[in-house]
């Protein structure tokens, strides 16, 4: 059942793990970027259910039930899309 | 102890003090991980 | 390699930040070390022993938390060296302990597949099981230890469970290496790896509900607030402060009478003479005059154990990425710059976790604006003289306060100009931040810890001090004048003539020759300066026979320059602790610099600029006030 309000969803319903609402569920489809090998060091992998819990200059987000600090630049190599 | 004795005593003390300070300066130092003479208690 | 037919002789630990790795070191060799729940406070090697159930020792290495293998900053390029002997004096470990949370396997667990795939011996030490359980996760470690093919044993590292396990782990001869069974999965490693992590979690760690929310995440929606999260910093660090100041009191006056008391006894033993005048004002004077410091430095590290135990800490360095990039550096700088308040010496040890290397310089740089804990002497000396007797000790915690925050600020403004200086990143890191769950303080290791800081402080002033203040006391008594009169004979001794010499030099700054000799005695270490100050100011105790309380406060306080102005104005002693903020009088850290920038002329360069700036700084605060006639 999908969490997502109808105003976060994109045509294409994937957006960066910025553009994601505080509070929102999300499952990670792809990352793209330079600093995706340290997201996966850390554990952020593609079909990782992901929570947002604030955003700003850094998020923090719940990741297998860690808390994680990251940088915008590093979250918009995060592509996700709300959780089917 | 009269007043010449304590001057011995006292100049003593001293002189112990400057060549202990001395050995120390010119003692092979051993480079452990952070370095002597800090108070931060790590090894 | 050095195993013996009867099993490994160097083992090494190894696995992320805030698995437990130090814990189960200090559980398996006893050792005293500093644990931080906070990523990347680990950053040296240690090294220890243990002895197996039979009896025989076993080297431990304790290696620095890292993510994966891939060496992304200086304390994961140390793991991976320790992991292929590569450590200087170290050969490959016969036996590698894999330490992680067992309530984040998923995330551990990539670590673990890449140790493995060295080839070398493993066992997976399943830490944490009591936090798991909590979350409601089903382990299934027997199964575990199927699919990855190594021993793998629960465990709970802060409440010694499943040593005894890992103990007889040890005792086998080395286990065969494991065929690694995922490398099939997929072409790119990486993704084989975290297929078949995908699928194990599955079999043995099934997770209930991912993001249930928990009381961390409750105290995280005030203390992680922007405007909340930022007024509760500055009241917890404010409070801080002022526990410090008050708590500290009554111990202090003891501390005091004690140190007088024991003086007078001393006096009553012998007549007078430089014995006895060595003993007295050399000594208990000297060196007991810096021991009177010691609740204030037991609460700061108590304090600072408390936050960062708690976990707070990790929270304080995300508000403040925000403050730290303005000055060219990120929240990653925090934790260094916060240690040194206590010890620049640690703190510049612990800016191996930054990855840029021109951040890093610069956080090496600016760290002993930081003022260290050594000044405190300094600090506790003045402070109260700039106040009356019984003004309350909320406005001595905020003149503290402004001291640390006026370091802290040309730290920031200096680290900004240098970092424009160095130029652009090769390739910009990014902030990126674990914030542990938070829990109630582990006291035992607190407590031990700020033993260790307390032991450490007094055997530095029973050592270095004390016989500084010996070897002052000898400048300051000879050679003898046949004159009675006090101020003529210190005039008469070598200290004297020194402080002539350098009086011309310090007195625009505010300062009268013994004061400027204090300052350079305290470059061999700043507590020296309050021994120092006990020293050449005795004198004016001859005049002062009614004073039950040994006091130097109450000394400097009457002290005056040859036409009676008295010296210690407020505006000469904001002089004073502004020199103290600013300049660099620690060899050890200047050692430390040298090694950890990898250039002495750095070190040189940060204390030419550092002593310099003091100079200056308290020059123009003199000048200007005088000026305005304050």
């Amino acid at each position: 059942m999908p969490h997502a309000h109808a105003a976060d969803l994109k045509i294409d319903s994937a957006m960066t793990l910025n553009q994601v609402r505080v509070g929102c569920d999300v499952q990670i489809r792809v990352l793209s970027g330079p600093g995706c090998d340290r997201l996966r060091d850390l554990g952020f992998c593609e079909e990782l259910q992901v929570r947002k819990l604030a955003g700003g200059r850094n998020l923090i987000c719940s990741i297998c039930g860690t808390r994680m600090a990251i940088s915008r630049e590093l979250a918009e190599q995060v592509i996700v899309s709300p959780v089917q | 102890m009269n007043l010449h004795c304590q001057t011995l005593l006292a100049l003593a003390i001293v002189s112990i003090t400057l060549g202990i300070f001395t050995v120390r300066l010119f003692m092979p130092k051993k480079k452990s991980g952070c370095g002597k003479g800090c108070d931060c208690g790590k090894s | 390699m050095s195993a013996t037919p009867d099993g490994p002789s160097l083992i090494a630990l190894i696995g992320n930040p805030n698995a437990g790795k130090t814990t189960l070191f200090n559980a398996l060799t006893g050792a005293n070390q500093h644990v931080g729940n906070y990523a990347g406070v680990t950053v040296a090697v240690k090294s220890g022993h243990t002895y197996t159930p039979h009896g025989r020792k076993v080297r431990v290495l304790d290696l620095p938390g890292c993510y994966s293998l891939r060496a992304n900053s200086p304390d994961e390029k140390v793991a991976l060296d320790a992991l292929h002997g590569q450590l200087p004096g170290e050969p490959v470990p016969d036996l590698i302990v894999c330490v992680v949370d067992s309530s984040n396997l998923e995330r551990h667990l990539q670590l673990v597949l890449q140790v493995i795939e060295l080839g070398l011996p493993c066992v997976l030490a399943l830490n944490m099981i009591d936090v798991a359980e909590r979350n409601g996760l089903r382990l299934d470690p027997v199964k575990l230890s199927e699919e990855l093919g190594i021993p793998v044993i629960p465990m709970q590292a802060n409440a010694k469970r499943g040593i005894v396990e890992l103990k007889q782990a040890l005792r086998l001869p080395r286990p065969i290496a494991p065929v690694t069974t995922w490398t099939h999965l997929h072409d790119d490693p990486e993704t084989g790896r975290r297929l078949f992590i995908n699928q194990l979690c599955e079999l043995v760690a099934r997770r209930p509900n991912a993001h249930q929310q928990t009381t961390s995440d409750r105290l995280d929606a005030v203390l992680l607030h922007p405007v909340y999260g930022w007024l509760a910093l500055i009241g917890i660090f404010f409070t801080v402060f002022w526990a410090i100041f008050s708590f500290a009191e009554i111990p202090m006056h003891w501390i005091e009478a004690g140190q007088g008391s024991f003086g007078k006894w001393v006096e009553s033993l012998m007549v007078e003479g430089d014995f006895r005048s060595l003993l007295v004002d050399g000594v208990i004077g000297g060196a007991g005059g810096v021991i009177v410091f010691l609740p204030q430095i037991v609460l700061l590290f108590l304090f600072i154990g408390l936050l960062e135990s708690s976990g707070y800490m990790a929270r304080a360095a995300y508000l403040m990425d925000g403050v730290m990039a303005k000055a060219g550096l990120s929240g990653k700088s925090f934790l260094p710059l916060f240690s040194s308040y206590a010890c620049a010496i640690p703190g510049v040890m612990a800016a191996r976790t930054i990855h840029s290397s021109k951040e890093r310089l610069v956080t090496i740089f600016v760290a002993p604006w930081m003022s260290c804990s050594a000044r405190l002497p300094v600090f506790f000396l003045i402070i109260p003289l700039l106040m009356h007797e019984n003004e309350g000790s909320w406005k001595q915690a905020l003149t503290l306060f402004a001291i640390y925050g006026l370091g802290t600020a040309t730290a920031f403004i200096v680290a900004r100009i240098l970092r424009g200086r160095l130029g652009e990143d090769i390739s910009p890191g990014h902030f990126l931040l674990e914030l542990p769950p938070y829990r109630t303080p582990q006291w035992g290791y607190i407590f031990r810890h700020v033993l260790d800081r307390a032991m450490s402080f007094v055997k530095k002033a029973g050592t270095i001090i004390l016989g500084l203040s010996i070897l002052l006391w000898a400048l300051s008594t000879y050679p003898k004048s046949n004159s009675s009169e006090p101020a003529e004979a210190l005039a008469h001794s070598a200290m004297g003539r020194i402080g002539a010499v350098i009086e011309p030099v310090v007195k625009p700054l505010g300062f009268d020759g013994r004061m400027g000799t204090a300052i350079l005695t305290s470059f061999a270490a700043r507590e020296v300066f309050v021994s120092s100050m006990a020293i050449l100011y005795r004198v004016e105790e001859a005049e002062n026979e009614e004073q039950t309380r040994n006091q130097l406060r109450d000394k400097l306080s009457a002290a005056t320059w040859p036409d009676g102005r008295p010296i210690f104005t407020p505006l000469s002693l904001i002089s004073l602790l502004i020199f103290f903020i600013y300049a660099l009088q620690c060899l050890p850290t200047s050692a430390v610099v040298a090694r950890e920038s990898g250039s002495w002329k750095w070190a040189l360069g940060q204390f030419l600029f550092m002593t310099g700036f003091a100079y200056a700084a308290s020059f123009l605060v003199f000048q200007a006030g005088k000026l305005i006639g304050f």
